[in-house]
């Protein structure tokens, strides 16, 4: 395919009729009840080309990309291939049109192998015969072609996540996608990942095809996009070539202010250990240590980040620590108490709160309303009850407190926590967690998702547990955020702790080695 | 003549009512949709081909009005299990209270007690010669060889053709189905309606070989246990066959507990109880239910989707 | 955007639904009428004068009005059985078998115990039996879901065929009635007092209301509600914050056992003094319906279960006045339930995870 010629200074505008094979969304328009996610959006893609997608979370990428994939029908505006528009009514025409999008959690069937998620909706259903060894063999066939070597007959679940990803993009690929959109794809990723993954997508750049990566990571886009679009609040601000834009410049096209510092803090970690993890081993089903041997302790007034490549125990760490499962081995101390097999009730009543990782499916429950989620915990722990019955007054009164106090909108306790933003739904989520002033705090991916003032906002109080004596337990896939919060660092890789070190004299390509698996020789600093 | 035979023979035709209605409900599962309502579909099969033996007369007839009544249902289901979303435990059930109100309210007026003929038993030649196991296996009536050839072909239908690969990727994660460029609503629409039929065969069954024929509420839970058959043998064929002999040999062990020693003295009540109990410890046995992921859940489409 | 138009907007988001809803029922209300109309001139009857026969054979005089009462007691009782449950996702299917386990050691104490005892007292212990008869029998498939993730529709479902047959054995074997598909009557002192003259009302009804009021208390004012909606609605969020699953999975159960088992106590002691083969109509299926046409809101559940009631109890008129089985009613019922979940207007929602 012909390579469009590129003038380096020059800032798109979006012409009619482009060459063979461009594709275009005009004036994309998209409402969902009363939040616009969309207004009246150009956006065009070039073959050969890697064109970022950039804005905060919120800002409408996804629903755009999602457009183009045909999963959602724009409320006004049009697609255009090649000049002629066109219409999408499911992912099926995108595909017949050779668009293919990887979504940020993957479409794959973790039961079925590599080949049957390849091939899956490749042909008709009425075309009877499915033979193993005949797809197996043609996808082998296909992974070896584009270069990504995956063993067909294994099961997806049993891959790591970044050879997931491979086979997702496999998946478009065998389909005969010459444009891949990709969501958030490094979101998951460690350092290491991360450039293979680039170094595939700028193979399939060199190859003619057409790469949309969306992101909210400005690295990222410096790294590897020739064009850069920017979203904000569903509306585009700017397209610029590369060149033409830098980090401070793209920051301010995304959120509309500088990036703001958060404050200095005092050195105030006390000597006592206030949670204590010692040798913690926790088996899956069939007996393979997903945690294994990890041991750490957090002090009074520290934040310990916890970093590492999705799957690679983080979450069975964090669901040990919050009590939900147990371990086959080892210790957790709370302040000295061995909580190890406690339940989330005791382990709240020793001072533990947990920020889960996915607050609809874990941290809310969405159909109650703002009050009684923020009671969630003080029912069952009795607190709001008098013999049996509840106490209504007492839990509105208290949610009435800690609604102001966390700034939450709209501060009506009564309202349905699922009509709240995902801002705001994160705060009443620590507005329950932290409001009971706790010793030990576990925050699971705390920002994920929210836009740049919730996280701010989120970030702060993690900070102020820290001010006030508390300890912190932040697992995170953001390395910035790790590194921005935490006083000291681990990376756990296979269940193990592959390195650790105080913020202060972190190793970047140490962690970044860590995270891929290679050990460094030595830690740099001990961790009490 | 051998007891263990003759309870191993009355056994197998008494379990392939069982069997239709577990090979139903294997292919309505596998698609994603959980189907309570069998029982129902179950029932209305059997009203119907008793219908049809009583007005249009004929074993056949009977038998074609039954797969007729459960191509109904299966449209009715399916309209509202896919297309409309609803709960689909909830309104399996009330498809049963409306199946029994319906059989029932039309017996009364339509078929007041008739007997129906019953197919014969045909003997296979040669097959059928073989000692013990021809006795049990070849000398059964037509529905029952039909069940055999059934039973395959649905397995084959599950586990080895596009469709069934489509369509149990609807059932463990519908959007990655979606964004494969599958519609699931429409891989979904026929696993219902073929998975009724079946069913609606094995309520057929029932009238036109065991029972001869129709009295309120002749499935007796029968299409329940079909459903526990399904759920503990997780889609292994042989598990389901095996689980249906079993209820099958049950059933036919109240007929014979008179010629079992020792057994003889149990009241006949608690000998009815015997299938209802085995299910329970069958389901105490498996360890509960691993289903796919997403069965029992409406799916509703991306674009039809508010953020 | 200024508060008064948040308040505003918060507003129409809450009421949204109750509009909606009522413009499904009445949509819901009006099918269900043209479906039975048809179903009726089908079979070749007047839909007119099947419903004089309807409204008559329930509300037409003081004894039809008494039967009215009595089986809306009995649709409440096994509608709060299967409400409670259900508020926490737990399919209680086996309300019909709790009510006949029920009905089964009620009937055997009353004919065994001394009947001299004081009425009072006697009518005392036997309701409390009933509760923990159908408590007990309501454990077996609590009890296995709470441990081992057993698929309750399932067990509750084969719980219900063998109450049957336990009921039956009591009937043929244990107690019998010569000549007639029942236990032996019961003395005196075992049954309720009559508190209507001309009717067959007992002590049942406001036993049943009774029961609405502590399931009401219950579910909306106590801890333990609060717990069991928080589990219906997600139950890893609840398990996140402390909530006992499992503890609240056998309660949940337990208490709507012992509901069923008290509507086998009013139906014996109250109804038939007899233990009668049979003596249910579904009404364990129909609480189903029951429950949900009250959106599992207890309050709710009386207005429902007297709907329930005189749809029964009328089709007793209506066999009078055309000649139809009386199992018409359940089409109606079955009908309109499946349509006020068809238009939304029940709705039961999921941990599902929201789309992307």
């Amino acid at each position: 395919m012909p390579h469009a010629a590129r003038d380096p200074g020059a800032v798109t505008t979006p012409a009619g009729g482009g060459s063979p094979g461009t594709i275009e969304l005009r004036r994309i328009t998209k409402t969902f009840g009363a939040t616009v996610a969309n207004y009246e959006v150009d956006f065009d893609l070039r073959p050969g080309e890697i064109h970022a997608l950039l804005g905060e979370n919120g800002a409408g990428k996804t629903t755009l990309m999602s457009i183009l994939f045909g999963l959602v029908t724009p409320d006004e505006g049009e697609i255009l291939i090649g000049g002629e528009p066109v219409v999408f009514d499911s992912p099926h025409d995108a595909l017949q049109r050779g668009i293919g999008m990887v979504h940020q959690h993957f479409m794959l069937v973790p039961k079925f192998t590599v080949a049957e998620n390849v091939v899956l909706g490749s042909v008709s259903p009425w075309n009877t015969r499915l033979r193993r060894s005949a797809i197996e063999r043609d996808v082998a066939e296909a992974s070896e072609r584009f270069g990504m070597a995956i063993d067909p007959s294994r099961r997806v679940r049993d891959l790591p996540i970044d050879v997931q990803q491979r086979v997702e993009i496999l998946k478009l690929l065998y389909r005969g996608a010459t444009a891949l959109i990709l969501d958030e794809p490094t979101s998951t990723l460690g350092p290491a990942q991360i450039d293979t993954l680039f170094g595939i997508l700028r193979d399939l750049r060199e190859s003619g095809h057409a790469v949309v990566i969306v992101t909210h990571k400005l690295g990222e886009v410096m790294q590897i996009a020739d064009r850069v679009t920017v979203l904000k609040g569903g509306r585009k601000t700017v397209t610029v070539e590369r060149g033409a834009f830098d980090e401070h410049s793209l920051a301010l096209a995304m959120t509309g202010r500088e990036l703001q510092e958060l404050p200095p803090r005092s050195h105030v970690a006390g000597d006592q250990p206030l949670l204590d993890v010692r040798d913690l081993r926790i088996s899956d089903r069939r007996g393979h240590g997903v945690v294994d041997g990890v041991s750490f302790s957090v002090r009074a007034g520290e934040i310990l980040g916890v970093a590492g490549v999705e799957g690679n125990g983080q979450r069975e760490l964090v669901d040990a620590l919050a009590g939900i499962l147990h371990p086959s081995e080892g210790q957790v101390l709370l302040d000295g108490a061995d909580v190890t097999t406690a339940t989330p009730a005791a382990r709240h009543d020793h001072g533990l709160s947990a920020i889960p990782e996915d607050r609809q499916g874990w941290g809310l429950v969405l159909d109650m309303t703002i009050a009684e989620n923020l009671a969630l915990a003080g029912v069952s722990a009795g607190e709001y009850t008098r013999y049996g019955l509840l106490r209504r007054r007492a839990i509105r009164a208290h949610a009435r407190t800690l609604l102001e106090q966390y700034d939450v909108r709209p501060a009506d306790p009564d309202l349905r926590v699922a009509s709240l933003s995902g801002g705001n739904q994160q705060k009443v989520v620590l507005a329950r967690e932290l409001g009971r002033d706790p010793k030990v705090v576990i925050a699971a991916q705390p920002t994920q998702g929210l836009d740049v003032g919730a996280a701010d906002f989120v970030q702060r109080s993690l900070l102020d547990v820290r001010e006030r004596g508390g300890a912190v337990v932040l697992v995170s896939n953001d390395l910035d955020e790790l590194l921005k919060l935490s006083d000291s660092l681990i990376v756990l890789y296979r269940g193990r702790i592959n390195y650790q070190a105080s913020v202060a004299s972190v190793s970047l390509s140490g962690v970044a080695l860590a995270m891929a698996g290679n050990q460094t020789s030595a830690p740099v600093a001990e961790v009490a | 003549m051998n007891v263990t035979v003759s309870v191993f023979s009355i056994g197998i035709a008494l379990m392939v009512p069982i069997l239709w209605a577990a090979l139903g409900e294997v292919v309505v599962e596998q698609s994603g949709v959980i189907n309570i309502g069998i029982e129902g579909v179950m029932l209305i099969g059997a009203f119907c081909s008793a219908l049809g033996y009583r007005y249009l007369h004929g074993l056949t007839w009977g038998l074609l009005l039954g797969i007729g009544g459960g191509i109904v249902c299966g449209l009715v289901l399916s309209l509202l299990y896919v297309r409309l979303g609803t709960d689909q435990i909830v309104t399996g059930i009330l498809f049963n209270v409306l199946a029994l109100g319906f059989t029932s309210t039309l017996y009364t007026k339509y078929l007041g007690g008739g007997v129906v003929k019953t197919y014969g038993a045909v003997k296979i030649p040669l097959l059928g010669d073989i000692k013990y196991l021809g006795e049990i296996l070849f000398q059964q009536n037509v529905l029952v060889y039909a069940s055999f050839l059934a039973a395959p072909v649905v397995f084959y239908l599950v586990n080895n053709t596009w469709y069934g690969l489509y369509a149990r990727a609807a059932s463990e994660h519908p959007r990655a189905a979606e964004t494969a460029g599958l519609n699931v609503w429409r891989l979904r629409y026929p696993a219902v309606i073929v998975g009724c039929t079946l069913s609606a065969v094995g309520g057929a069954t029932l009238v036109l070989t065991t029972s001869g024929g129709f009295v309120n509420g002749l499935t007796e839970g029968r299409g329940f246990i079909a459903l526990a058959v399904v759920v503990l043998a997780r889609w292994n064929p042989f598990a389901v066959i095996a689980g249906c002999v079993l209820f099958g040999v049950a059933q036919a062990l109240q007929f014979q507990i008179q010629n079992l020693g020792p057994l003889s003295h149990v009241p006949s009540d608690f000998v009815l109880m015997f299938p209802y109990v085995i299910t329970i410890v069958a389901v105490v046995a498996a360890r509960g239910s691993r289903y796919p992921a997403a069965i029992g859940i409406p799916y509703r489409p991306s674009s039809a989707t508010a953020a | 955007m200024s508060a008064v138009n948040l308040a505003f907007r918060s507003i129409a988001v809450r009421h949204e639904t109750t509009l909606r809803s009522l413009a499904g029922t009445i949509v819901a209300v009006a099918l269900t009428l043209g479906v039975i109309a048809a179903v009726l001139a089908g079979l070749g009857a007047n839909p007119w004068s099947a419903a004089r026969g309807l409204v008559s054979g329930a509300l037409g005089n003081r004894f039809n009005i008494g039967q009215t009462v009595m089986i809306a007691s009995l649709l409440i009782l096994t509608g709060l059985a299967a409400a409670i449950p259900f508020s926490a996702r737990l399919w209680n299917i086996g309300a019909e078998g709790q009510m006949y386990f029920g009905a089964f050691v009620v009937a055997g104490l009353g004919l065994t115990l001394p009947s001299d005892m004081s009425r009072w007292l006697l009518c005392s212990i036997l309701v409390l039996a009933s509760l923990v008869a159908g408590a007990v029998w309501a454990l077996v498939p609590g009890v296995l879901k709470a441990t081992i993730n057993a698929n309750e529709v399932i067990v509750s479902l084969m719980m219900t065929f063998i109450a049957l047959e336990v009921a039956d054995y009591g009937i043929t074997a244990l107690w019998p009635q010569p000549a007639a598909p029942q236990t032996r009557y019961l003395p005196v002192n075992a049954t309720f007092p009559s508190i209507w003259t001309g009717t067959l009302v007992t002590a049942g009804a406001p036993l049943a209301l009774a029961a609405v009021i502590v399931a009401w208390v219950v579910m909306r004012r106590s801890g333990l509600g609060f717990e069991i909606r928080a589990i219906g609605l997600n139950s890893r969020a609840a398990q996140m914050n402390g909530m006992r699953v499992g503890r609240v999975t056998i309660v949940a159960f337990a208490m709507g056992g012992a509901f069923a088992g008290l509507a086998g106590a009013i139906n014996v002691l109250g109804m038939n003094n007899a233990l009668v083969s049979g003596f249910s109509g579904n009404f364990g299926y129909l609480g189903i319906a029951v429950a949900l046409l009250a959106r599992l809101d207890p309050t709710w559940i009386i207005p429902s279960a007297v709907l329930f009631a005189i749809l029964r109890v009328g089709s007793n008129g209506l066999q009078v006045q055309t000649g139809l089985s009386p199992d018409v009613g359940e089409i109606v019922v079955a009908t309109f339930v499946i349509l006020l979940l068809v238009f939304k207007v029940i709705r039961l929602r999921y941990a599902e995870a929201q789309s992307v």
